[in-house]
């Protein structure tokens, strides 16, 4: 994996766990993918909400879900806003600062499942 | 012949309308109370399409060999997770594995909405009937965190142990299943929904039926020696680690807490 959203020392020990096992990689990231979305637009309503420490309990999960498959820029966005050290105050300003890093951290581990399965060298 | 509207119309003894809405309550509730209760409301009456709404809308096809099932009656698949898939009863294999393009048009298909429901009352207030203790492989290996992903990696890893594999996504529901199932090992998340995972190690450690079980805490959030020694002291956990998880991390885990008698590591494990 090279890509600079995605941690290679963290994937290279998910590829030693995989094993050349696609169907492992697939259920890795789909499972990660999945639930990013759905943590998101909880991320989303709990912003437009006001509703701080459910908002910061989102991020957190999605912190140490993004850590598990190295997605370490994404990651680091996440901890600066719960360190409260994020440059903006309000939460949809927060919640606007995910979105991104978060595309392309979940487009770069998309793109690592080739359908042959090839991308696991 | 009456149509079943009518029936119940006559026998609730209200006027159309209101047994109309009486009709849609009632079908609301039984779809929300489980598949059993539904069963009867169907087999027994006839389901009603004006009423519980265009049932082809809760079929899909299954991913394998292609029969079409319906999302409100099929069994649940018996893979260990904490989110299991629908099993077909054709071929009797679920979804579990299959692959993206299927796993993608189901979720978004109207037949998911009724899998989301079953999946979180299933998470949420139903265990299904656990085996008997006795039954289970032991060691038995109890993984409670809220995130999927923690449970696809130790899935992985922990395999190489051998034993039973077990799931909870937040503490209320660790708590129950370590009660039902008595694990050997419990391995935590610290931050949890409902209970957090070293509270859960405290009652699991108090408990005469259950403070054998040994329990590892991992954290992202309460790091450093402080809540270490806190961890141990006033929470009795049998090892602290801090997130993110590894498989090196979860391996040794497994290593120092399990009963050596009891681990059976596989040849060909992974490395």
């Amino acid at each position: 994996m090279n890509h600079a959203a995605i941690d290679a020392e963290v994937f290279a020990e998910l590829q030693e766990l995989a094993d050349g096992d696609a169907a492992f990689f697939e259920e890795l990231i789909g499972t990660f993918d999945a639930q990013a979305e759905i943590l998101l637009a909880k991320a989303r309503a709990a912003a437009k909400a006001g509703e701080t420490d459910d908002f910061l309990n989102i991020v957190h999960a999605l912190n140490g879900s993004s850590r598990n498959v190295g997605a370490m820029e994404f990651a680091r966005v996440c901890t600066a806003i719960e360190r409260g050290q994020a440059p903006v105050s309000s939460l949809t300003l927060m919640f606007d600062m995910l979105e991104e890093p978060l595309r392309v951290a979940r487009v770069a581990l998309r793109e690592y499942l080739q359908p042959t399965g090839k991308g696991l060298d | 012949m009456r149509s079943f509207f009518e029936q119940v119309s006559r026998r609730v003894r209200v006027p159309g309308l209101a047994a109309h809405l009486y009709l849609i309550a009632v079908v609301k509730f039984t779809r929300l109370a489980g598949m059993a209760s539904l069963s009867q409301f169907r087999s027994g009456q006839g389901a009603q399409q004006n009423m519980a709404g265009d049932l082809s809308n809760f079929k899909f096809v299954c991913a394998w060999c292609a029969s079409e099932n319906d999302s409100l009656t099929a069994d649940w698949c018996s893979c260990v997770s904490s989110s299991p898939s629908l099993t077909c009863s054709a071929c009797n294999r679920c979804f579990c594995k299959a692959d993206r393009a299927w796993r993608e048009n189901f979720l978004t298909s109207p037949a998911a909405a009724v899998y989301r429901r079953r999946s979180t009352k299933l998470t949420q207030s139903f265990a299904p009937a656990a085996p008997a203790v006795d039954d289970l492989p032991r060691p038995i290996i109890l993984v409670v965190d809220d995130d999927k992903v923690v449970h696809v990696i130790a899935k992985r890893v922990l395999a190489e142990f051998g034993g039973t594999l077990v799931h909870a996504s937040d503490g209320e529901a660790g708590l129950r299943l370590a009660q039902q199932v008595l694990p050997d090992l419990v391995i935590t998340d610290a931050f949890l929904p409902k209970l957090d995972g070293r509270e859960l190690s405290q009652r699991l450690k108090t408990s005469p039926t259950t403070k054998q079980c040994k329990v590892a805490v991992m954290t992202a959030l309460y790091k450093g020696s402080r809540y270490r020694s806190e961890a141990i002291r006033q929470f009795h956990v049998d090892a602290y680690v801090e997130k993110p998880l590894t498989a090196d991390v979860l391996r040794k885990i497994a290593t120092d807490l399990l009963p050596q008698a009891e681990v059976q590591v596989a040849a060909g494990g992974a490395s």
